[in-house]
């Protein structure tokens, strides 16, 4: 499977994915420093107070200036800078704990995505035509006209107003204030998250199932005299899931820029929500290093489905 | 003469399409004895895959075997369980495709889905996968202990149908069912398959039902032959005498559009004139009416039955070719349009 050929692939692919990240954060920062207001506007300074604070973050000095410092900064430690609106907390360590908390999430969208769409397109193909099929249609219908934001107010609406007890209002829920945190009642904001994108993957994976059971090696397989359990998983759906990949990569992204809408609504403070509240402040810092977060784990996305495509059909290799 | 193996009688498979009911397989009986390789010959819709198909209950949707008796051991196929004929699928009758392209999985090795075949019988699977390496032996795949672990798009089309076949001997059926497995092979390739189906026919005492429109395979390989025409068999009999004294004109245009080496350069390559019915609306009477160049009025209206035209030689037809020959200088007939032979064109009957 890891060949030599595919090692050499992936070690391209994250150079270019280094260099595309490079590039995000470079845009980014040129542009943010573009929006009207600034973040030291907000505390109301005048005067010297507000020229230190200006030296200190180094923003007296000419862009182009600003924009090197960052940028060895970033290549050479990593270092993302310092928050503007929280003097003295450092991004890049804040960024990364964000990240494993919508990663939680996002892991768990995945899940539902993944799951539930296969399981339900494969439920919805081989019962073809019964009222099976037309229920899970239908729903799968349903729920990829709905955005992921109604989705949730009316999840919000049912578990957390109307069955109150149920999530005890609170969807996140911190440990020792450090690192790690868990999220309570997780499968909620995960299901609004991935719901829209499950039934996505469930009409791909009905449709490829549909034409993948009408192909000659089904029949080789049933006249081999296999189990049509057998059949369905080992020889129709694994053939299946070569189209249901491709759209993999797209989707993920999905879940990943879902994220940002779906961690406000439910007050998860992920990556997502960082992603909002740093713009409408104006810490610059911060945007950049979470955008460049994004960038980086939508490229990783790309690259882990693309590999996928290696495990699933032995016909492909880099 | 032993007993049969396997008996068919009066077999029916429909399809239901949206523009009527097609009736593919339209009361087929054939006997196939143990050991012996039958050919079924025919054009493209005439039945003769669906035939193969329904044996072993693999029609696709939508089609149905609707009546008739397939008899294996005493036991009739089409009243089992989806359990139990899966039991006789693969093990005792087996069957092998025409495009080994398509009829392997892409995504499993060649050797996975053979040993797949065993196991599904009950083969545990190291003694599975052992006999897989000996099975592509025996089918004459060189480094077979490496094929094993290849898939099938790294095997070249010949030897992608001697897996296949290698599968269907597997589990050492009494029957192999081989459905055009030479058609999409090239013609070096087709006579070495052809050549192993052969030996393995005769070293392993499997009898083989060859599925083909390719008289020339028929000729290489059986011992007799079923010619179907629109659902019906319309003749029967041992390959000599088929291929010596085809008695139903329709055997006999078949035969007779061979291309030949030694025709004249100039000469047309001959068919048979006309298309094959419409299953929809099949032709009254005899079905190969339309392009019979041996009509007689009774063939518009009347259906013929198989009967025994010489020993073991058995064709539905009102005329026969014996009479054709006799009466309608069959033999010299360059003009093989409709009724030419007879002169019968009762146009507006048709």
């Amino acid at each position: 499977m890891l060949t030599r050929g595919t090692l050499i692939y992936i070690g391209q692919r994250i150079v270019l994915i280094a260099f595309t990240v490079l590039a995000v954060s470079s845009i980014v920062f040129l542009g943010i420093h573009r929006l009207p207001g600034d973040a030291l506007f907000s505390e109301h300074l005048h005067g010297q107070q507000y020229e230190l604070l200006l030296h200190h973050y180094h923003l007296d000095e000419p862009l182009w200036i600003q924009y090197r410092d960052y940028l060895t900064g970033v290549v050479t430690r990593g270092d993302l800078g310092e928050s503007l609106v929280n003097k003295g907390v450092q991004i890049t360590p804040l960024v990364l704990r964000e990240l494993t908390i919508s990663a939680e999430v996002g892991a768990f969208a995945l899940i539902f995505t993944i799951g539930l769409g296969l399981v339900l397109g494969v439920v919805a193909a081989v019962r073809q035509n019964t009222w099976v099929d037309y229920v899970l249609t239908t729903t799968s219908v349903i729920g990829y006209s709905m955005p992921n934001f109604v989705i949730a107010t009316f999840l919000l609406l049912v578990f957390a107003v109307w069955l109150g007890n149920q999530t005890d209002g609170a969807f996140y829920y911190q440990i020792g204030g450090g690192w790690t945190g868990s999220i309570g009642q997780i499968w909620l904001p995960a299901f609004a998250l991935g719901f829209p994108y499950a039934s996505i993957v469930a009409r791909l994976t009905r449709a490829s199932m549909l034409e993948v059971i009408r192909q000659d090696y089904i029949r080789t397989a049933r006249a081999k005299g296999l189990k049509e359990t057998v059949i369905m998983v080992r020889h129709a759906l694994r053939n299946a899931l070569i189209p249901v990949t491709t759209i993999l990569g797209p989707l993920v992204i999905g879940i990943i820029t879902g994220s940002v809408i779906i961690e406000n609504i439910f007050g998860i403070p992920g990556l997502g929500k960082e992603f909002a509240q740093s713009i409408l402040n104006r810490d610059y810092a911060i945007v950049i290093g979470v955008f460049t977060m994004y960038a980086a784990m939508v490229g990783v996305a790309n690259l882990g489905v693309d590999l996928l495509y290696v495990l699933i059909d032995p016909r492909i290799r880099y | 003469m032993p007993a049969p193996i396997l008996q068919v009688r009066d077999l029916r498979t429909q399809f239901l399409t949206d523009g009527g009911v097609v009736t593919a397989v339209d009361g087929v009986s054939f006997d196939l004895f143990p050991g012996e390789s039958l050919g079924i010959v025919g054009e493209s819709g005439s039945g003769k895959s669906v035939t193969a198909l329904s044996l072993l209950r693999l029609v696709p949707d939508p089609g149905r075997v609707v009546g008739g008796k397939v008899l294996f051991r005493n036991q009739d196929l089409l009243q089992l369980s989806d359990d139990e004929i899966r039991q006789i699928r693969g093990r005792d009758i087996a069957m092998i495709f025409q495009d080994p392209q398509s009829s392997l999985n892409p995504v499993l090795t060649t050797g996975f889905q053979i040993a797949e075949a065993m196991q599904a019988h009950g083969k545990a699977k190291a003694e599975a996968n052992a006999r897989t390496v000996e099975l592509l032996k025996r089918v004459r795949i060189p480094a077979a202990e490496s094929r094993v672990k290849d898939f099938p798009h790294q095997l070249s089309g010949g030897m992608r149908q001697r897996a296949m076949i290698a599968m269907g001997l597997a589990n050492a059926p009494s029957i192999l069912i081989a459905d055009e497995p030479t058609t999409a092979l090239d013609v070096t390739v087709q006579a070495q398959i052809l050549e192993l189906l052969g030996d393995l026919n005769r070293e392993l005492g499997a009898a083989i039902v060859m599925i083909t429109h390719n008289m020339g395979v028929v000729a290489g390989l059986c011992s007799r032959v079923i010619v179907m025409y629109a659902g019906h068999i319309v003749e029967e009999g041992p390959v000599e005498e088929i291929f010596e004294r085809p008695q139903h004109p329709y055997t006999w245009s078949l035969l007779r559009s061979i291309p030949r080496v030694d025709a004249l350069r100039h000469e047309r390559l001959r068919s048979i004139e006309g298309i094959a019915p419409d299953l929809l609306r099949p032709p009254s009477g005899c079905r190969f009416h339309p392009r019979c160049p041996f009509r007689i009025e009774r063939c518009f209206t009347d259906e013929p039955t198989l009967e025994e035209v010489a020993t073991n030689q058995r064709a539905a037809c009102w005329v026969t070719m014996e009479r054709a020959r006799r009466e309608m200088h069959a033999d010299d007939l360059l003009d093989i349009r409709p009724g030419a032979g007879s002169g019968v064109h009762p146009g507006e009957q048709i």
